[in-house]
């Protein structure tokens, strides 16, 4: 295993600057994601990572080895693209042997090596299959198996479960987590479902426009996002324009929902403060309007009218006192603010 | 990972290679030789053609000729394409491919049938004669051009058909409803909506039927009608280190094809709308009923009829024992069939036209497998790899004629290469350039089916590039080499204008040219011909049914424009 490690890439494709500068360094072992809406040059970082593209500036290293010239068949790495592209004129079993046979092993250590692969994705009887003859969770397994069965030193997947149905999807997450775990394979995983990401990385990098916003653990990039955009595209967020003054150490913001606490150390004057719903609380008071009520199951979304402006709260199902047209105040932890 | 690779860039090199000497060399040769004398340049030849009687009805001629079949052509293709994409009816299924078999055959081989049969006293004579409808014989090819543009019509319509049947089927179901809820319905709403929708694919068939007729040298040989542009050429090309007339004759050729597709290009640029929402609402397709629909489908089934007469007179010519003032042959025969597998000239022909097409596929494949390749995967700039696509297209628009002629001088001298002493390299080639685009778009096609990602996906795992295209692109689309292999066959196997011109010795003849040589033969020539001509039909017909059955489609497709 190793370490993968992006030093200032770029990448244009004719006039459009796809990366416009990117360092990241991807830990040994670890699940590293890469996030962001589409065109923000994820799968770009992960085809260069493959090999698949050059960068026109940059460095890649795999441990401490320059790979920036090295061909994608020969840097070791298992890939599974979003369409799983397995080989449609191949049964199950000569996809997954194809990078050991390119890698010439002996056939008896051919046989054993797809089978333990096919094991461990749960597919032992399906060898004699075609692709099309696989539901798609199987066609995914398979990929999976051919890119995990010539232990690659790094593992790439691009958005391996967006073809998949919702359920199977969150099955799969746990199931890919604890299969890289096991392995231990340094693993990039491009995706632009944040709820996959938070639920498996061990860190996030988000991307935007050519740019990487924020690394950080799941935990950092949802509670203490560094950018605007950050907030914005992880979970839902509240943004409020507000005027800060402090004094004694003590900061406030003037909002439309009137005067709140801040953290310590926020900066003076017109600021933009952001808060998640769930950190809402709904107290008892005047100045906003509950203008609707959406229930999903387990929550609730409250829409509160603050003078023309809107904001949203979360609160657990069963755990609301008013109801739609009432009128109510609002109160937010000072550490749960954030500040632009 | 679209950078340049030194391999892409050698096989695209070696790609244009191809196409430099044996398309663009020859070519400009011809236009090099009628437009300088002497290396000065000077347009004295075109002068003379003007000035010539005979060029000059000639040309008139061909106008003719390709002026009637194309618009008779297009009407009949517009007609016949407009029901069948329209309508449901009886039988719409069983002649949507018995519409397509006319043109598989090459119209010479059926005007020696169709001589036979509209002659003075021909079938079609006798037989309305004791029905009593006339009184003397009629003689129908008294104006032999007739005679060629009802064969021309009789071949080419298909591709009209084809065409218009494409663009009627692409127009959007809405837009002709919107039509009808503003109150526009019947013929107003056809002139205004779908006719204009649909004349970019009728341009595009009617510049294809015009130029093949207009270069067509196989049918008017075997009228006997020689005032025309292409068997001009033909003949000049028999002479030409006295006549320099038939360079100026074929570039004239040249520069009006380019002049209609221009033309059409133009014309079909203005007009190429978008068709939104195509395919959202499917068109529903009335049934007719009652007299209407027994009307609409004898009269198909009428025109298949006449369609067939080229190949259904020469069959019967091929077993008549005798045949002589009666409307079906009086006794029957198969001896024909073997006089062409001892006879010396049609036997050797038989093995010189299996030999040339087989060389021809294989060359074909070859070529046609790099240029696709390099088109639509080579790591070269995006421009590189377009002109690799166009210029394999060029033979599509490059007549026969034309081609054959720009071989026949341009390579005289050239040793290997020159028809004057041995042609088997050059048909070969001649045979290989003209059906190469069929090739490219076959394998293009397939190529372009396999997603990028597979052979990605094989490159991730450890194999290098050469070894990916091994594993994985070729399996995936042998189908279309298959296919593509298949047609270039087929077609080199009835290629007419470059086997006439190209084969001047009887030991190289391949079949195409053995009939035009057996069929004057007073004794038995005509029989003997509708034999090998048979023989033709059934390699054509048989490779078509395999081709399509190869890549799952109707072949029709690859003759679109």
């Amino acid at each position: 295993m190793v370490s993968v490690r992006l030093v200032n890439v770029k990448k244009r494709f004719g006039k459009y600057e796809a990366l416009r500068g990117i360092s990241i360094d991807i830990r040994d072992g670890e699940l590293f994601f890469l996030l962001g809406p589409s065109g923000c040059g994820k799968t770009t970082t992960l085809r260069i990572i493959a090999g698949l593209y050059a960068p026109d500036e940059g460095e890649v290293y795999f441990g401490d080895k320059l790979v920036n010239d090295v061909p994608p068949y020969r840097r070791n790495i298992g890939m599974v693209f979003q369409n799983y592209a397995l080989w449609p004129h191949m049964k199950v079993y000569d996809n997954v042997a194809y990078g050991l046979k390119a890698r010439g092993l002996p056939r008896d250590e051919i046989d054993r090596k797809v089978k333990w692969a096919l094991d461990l994705v749960g597919l032992r009887g399906m060898e004699e299959k075609y692709p099309n003859q696989l539901s798609g969770g199987q066609q995914q397994r398979v990929a999976l198996a051919r890119a995990l069965v010539v232990e690659p030193e790094v593992l790439l997947l691009d958005e391996p479960l967006s073809n998949l149905d919702a359920k199977l999807r969150a099955r799969m997450r746990s199931e890919l987590r604890l299969l890289q775990k096991e392995l231990g394979i340094t693993t990039v995983y491009v995706t632009h479902d944040q709820a996959e990401a938070l639920s498996m990385a061990d860190r996030i990098a988000v991307m935007n426009i050519g740019v990487v916003e924020q690394v950080g653990s799941p935990r950092e990039v949802y509670r203490s996002p560094k950018t605007r955009f950050v907030a914005d595209f992880i979970g839902e967020i509240n943004f409020l324009e507000a005027h800060v003054s402090c004094s004694g150490g003590v900061c406030e913001a003037d909002t439309p929902l009137g005067r709140m606490r801040l953290p310590g150390g926020s900066r003076e004057g017109r600021v933009t403060v952001a808060f998640r719903p769930e950190s809402v609380r709904i107290v008892e008071g005047r100045g906003l309007r509950v203008k609707a009520v959406l229930y999903y199951g387990f929550y609730e979304d409250v829409y509160l009218d603050a003078g023309g402006v809107e904001v949203k709260a979360r609160l657990p199902a069963g755990e609301r006192w008013f109801g739609e047209g009432d009128e109510v105040g609002v109160r937010v932890e000072p550490e749960q603010i954030v500040v632009f | 990972m679209r950078e340049v690779s030194l391999g892409s860039l050698a096989l695209w090199a070696l790609v244009m290679a191809y196409f430099a000497v044996f398309l663009a060399y020859p070519l400009s040769y011809v236009f090099y030789r009628a437009l300088f004398i002497r290396g000065a340049p000077s347009l004295e030849y075109f002068a003379i053609m003007v000035g010539d009687p005979v060029l000059r009805q000639s040309i008139y001629n061909s106008f003719y000729i390709a002026t009637a079949s194309t618009v008779v052509t297009i009407l009949v293709g517009y007609a016949l394409a407009y029901v069948m994409v329209r309508y449901e009816f009886r039988l719409r299924g069983v002649y949507e491919s018995l519409l397509l078999i006319p043109f598989i055959v090459p119209p010479f081989v059926g005007a020696i049938g169709m001589l036979k049969l509209f002659a003075r006293y021909g079938s079609i004579n006798l037989l309305l004669m004791r029905l009593g409808l006339i009184s003397a014989p009629i003689d129908w090819f008294a104006n032999r051009m007739v005679g060629i543009i009802l064969l021309e019509i009789l071949h080419l319509y298909p591709i009209a058909y084809l065409n218009i049947a494409a663009s009627l089927s692409n127009i959007d179901p809405t837009l002709e409803e919107s039509a009808e809820t503003l109150g526009v319905t019947g013929l107003r709403k056809f002139l205004t909506v779908t006719l204009p929708l649909s004349l970019p694919g009728a341009a595009a068939a009617a510049a294809i039927v015009f130029i093949w007729s207009f270069t067509d040298l196989g049918t008017p040989l075997m009228f006997s009608f020689y005032k025309v542009v292409p068997v001009q050429i033909f003949s000049m090309s028999m002479e030409l280190h006295e006549n320099p007339m038939g360079y100026a004759l074929t570039v004239f050729v040249l520069v009006l094809i380019s002049l209609v597709f221009i033309g059409i290009k133009r014309y079909t640029a203005a007009r190429s709308y978008e068709m939104l929402g195509r395919g959202h609402i499917a068109r529903k397709r009335p049934r007719l009923t009652g007299p209407v629909e027994a009307a609409v489908s004898t009269l198909i089934a009428v025109w298949i009829a006449v369609a067939a007469l080229p190949h259904v007179s020469i069959a019967l010519l091929s077993v008549s024992g005798r045949w002589f003032m009666s409307v079906l042959p009086q006794e029957f025969t198969l001896k024909y069939y073997q006089s062409i597998f001892t006879n010396t000239l049609t036997a050797t022909s038989i093995r010189n036209s299996i030999f040339y097409s087989v060389s021809a596929t294989a060359l074909a494949a070859l070529i046609g497998l790099a240029t696709a390749y390099v088109a639509s995967r080579g790591k070269l700039p995006q421009p590189l790899r377009d002109l690799a696509d166009t210029v394999s297209m060029w033979p599509l628009a490059i007549p026969g004629i034309a081609l054959a002629f720009g071989y026949l001088s341009s390579f005289a001298d050239v040793p290997l290469l020159s028809a004057y002493r041995d042609p088997t390299l050059l048909l070969i080639i001649a045979y290989t350039t003209r059906r190469l685009p069929y090739m490219v778009r076959s394998i293009y096609a397939g190529i372009q089916q396999v997603h990028r990602s597979l052979e990605e996906a094989a490159l991730s795992l450890g194999s290098k590039p050469l070894k990916v295209v091994r594993d994985i692109t070729l399996p995936l689309i042998a189908a279309n080499i298959f296919a593509g292999a298949i047609l270039v066959f087929a077609e080199s196997m009835i290629e007419v204008s470059t086997s006439l011109m190209l084969a001047l010795r009887e030991q190289y003849y391949p079949i195409t040219k053995t009939i035009y040589e057996v069929s004057t033969e007073l004794v038995n020539g005509p029989e003997l011909a509708s034999a090998l001509g048979m023989v033709l039909m059934l390699v054509v017909a048989t490779s078509m049914v395999l081709a399509s059955k190869a890549i799952g489609a109707k072949m029709g497709e690859l003759f679109r424009a």
